[in-house]
């Protein structure tokens, strides 16, 4: 992790990104606030299909993730289209790296870089595959307990699609993440002081979010067959927000 | 200890998942205790401190101290544990003898529990020895109690680091 302040971060150039939404805006304006950036274009990825084929994803669940998203989006000219053919056809970036700005605890004007890769089934630096554990801002979605609406996570795609099928031509940056259930509830393991995530049993456990809702890298240590402790005492942020 | 502890209470809770029910206590007690321990050691990393955090540091280092007689067995000493095989070996022989004295007396079933007694007395004394020998007291354990009270009359104690200084001296 790298110490940036708040001024070195707006002289990035290049893409400008709104914080909440995860959508690139067009415009030259300059914009204050800690933008995420995704880097390490991936090479053959300019169609959905051909990035599910890089990643190894199933297209279906891949345009089912995307149609689902489109639905809970706002309907708006920059909303990606509902027609999956049309959707097919839309130019896809895939990126192997997400820069993730995160507060310093009592910094406020300081942030620190979580570099979260996603490499699919490539190899990182001559090493395994390398797909980041991520946390994902929920929104209200559920309370998950002690967790307080944040979700833990496993980036599996990173990439950029633009609707050139509208006027405003709105660049959307979405991730891939597969989401872990909290155990218990979200609640602390009392034996072992520690939250514990698991695979979900039943339900869809792959969801597309925009990169605006992955708000960290998460730290997970695996107990036992599909199951993990989260390691709420990483850092000075998350022992303060997950207690 | 800094990067230690950001990961030693997780991994510890990893290896220690599944205990069974007579070491349940134990490995709740070690569990207990590093979780306390690496919560004040963050605490301490604050830049800044309210009345509040200082009193959840100190609880924190009180409970610490509470549990932490689950490590003592490991910092005996090598004189403490020669002493603990000397007063072993002397028990053995003192009732090898009391032994020899009354054999003739005694069934099988007599001397096999008398056996099983005498194993379970030698081993309390020892338990009893290393515990009455072994101790926390040590100079760094003895400075994490002046934390709050450092904190109080200087301000937070980040900014005495002498990690900077240490760095400059690497080659």
């Amino acid at each position: 992790m790298r110490w940036q302040t708040i001024e070195a971060l707006t002289k990035v150039k290049g893409v400008i990104v709104a914080e909440d939404s995860g959508m690139e805006t067009p415009a030259f304006s300059s914009h204050s606030t800690a933008r995420r950036v995704l880097k390490g274009c991936m090479k053959n990825t300019s169609m959905l299909t051909e990035l599910c084929t890089t990643l190894n994803i199933h297209y279906s669940d891949m345009m089912q993730e995307i149609l689902r998203f489109t639905r809970q989006t706002a309907a708006d000219d920059r909303r990606l289209p509902a027609d999956p053919t049309e959707l097919g056809l839309l130019p896809v970036e895939g990126f192997a790296q997400l820069e993730i700005p995160v507060a310093d605890f009592q910094e406020t004007d300081r942030f620190q870089i979580h570099r979260a890769r996603c490499t699919g089934t490539k190899a990182f630096r001559n090493g395994g595959p390398r797909n980041d554990w991520v946390w994902v801002q929920t929104g209200g979605e559920a309370n998950y307990g002690d967790l307080r609406e944040r979700v833990v996570a496993r980036l599996l795609a990173l990439f950029k699609i633009r609707n050139i099928l509208s006027e405003a031509g709105a660049v959307h940056r979405l991730a891939l993440v597969c989401i872990l259930d909290p155990v218990n509830s979200g609640r602390f393991h009392i034996a072992s002081g520690h939250i514990r995530v698991g695979r979900g049993v039943n339900g869809r456990d792959m969801r597309i979010v925009s990169i605006g809702a992955v708000i960290g890298q998460a730290k997970v240590i695996p107990s036992g067959e599909s199951q993990w402790i989260v390691n709420h005492r990483i850092d000075l942020p998350t022992f303060n927000e997950i207690y | 200890m800094r990067n230690l502890g950001h990961c030693i209470s997780a991994v510890l809770a990893s290896a220690l998942r599944n205990p069974d029910s007579s070491q349940y206590h134990d490995f709740k007690s070690a569990l207990k205790s590093v979780s306390w321990l690496v919560d004040f050691s963050l605490m301490a990393q604050y830049r800044s401190h309210t009345p509040d955090t200082l009193s959840y540091m100190e609880r924190y280092l009180q409970t610490f101290h509470r549990t932490k007689d689950i490590f003592l067995k490991f910092r005996t000493s090598k004189a403490t544990c020669t002493r603990a095989d000397r007063q072993d070996q002397e028990l053995r022989e003192l009732m090898a003898d009391q032994r020899a004295k009354d054999v003739h007396h005694r069934t099988v079933a007599n001397r096999c529990r008398q056996a099983d007694q005498e194993r379970v007395e030698r081993s309390d004394r020892r338990a009893n020895l290393i515990r009455r020998e072994n101790h926390f007291n040590f100079i760094k354990m003895h400075y994490v109690t002046h934390v709050a009270s450092h904190v109080r009359g200087f301000g937070s104690i980040s900014m005495y680091s002498t990690a900077i200084g240490e760095l400059a001296h690497k080659d």
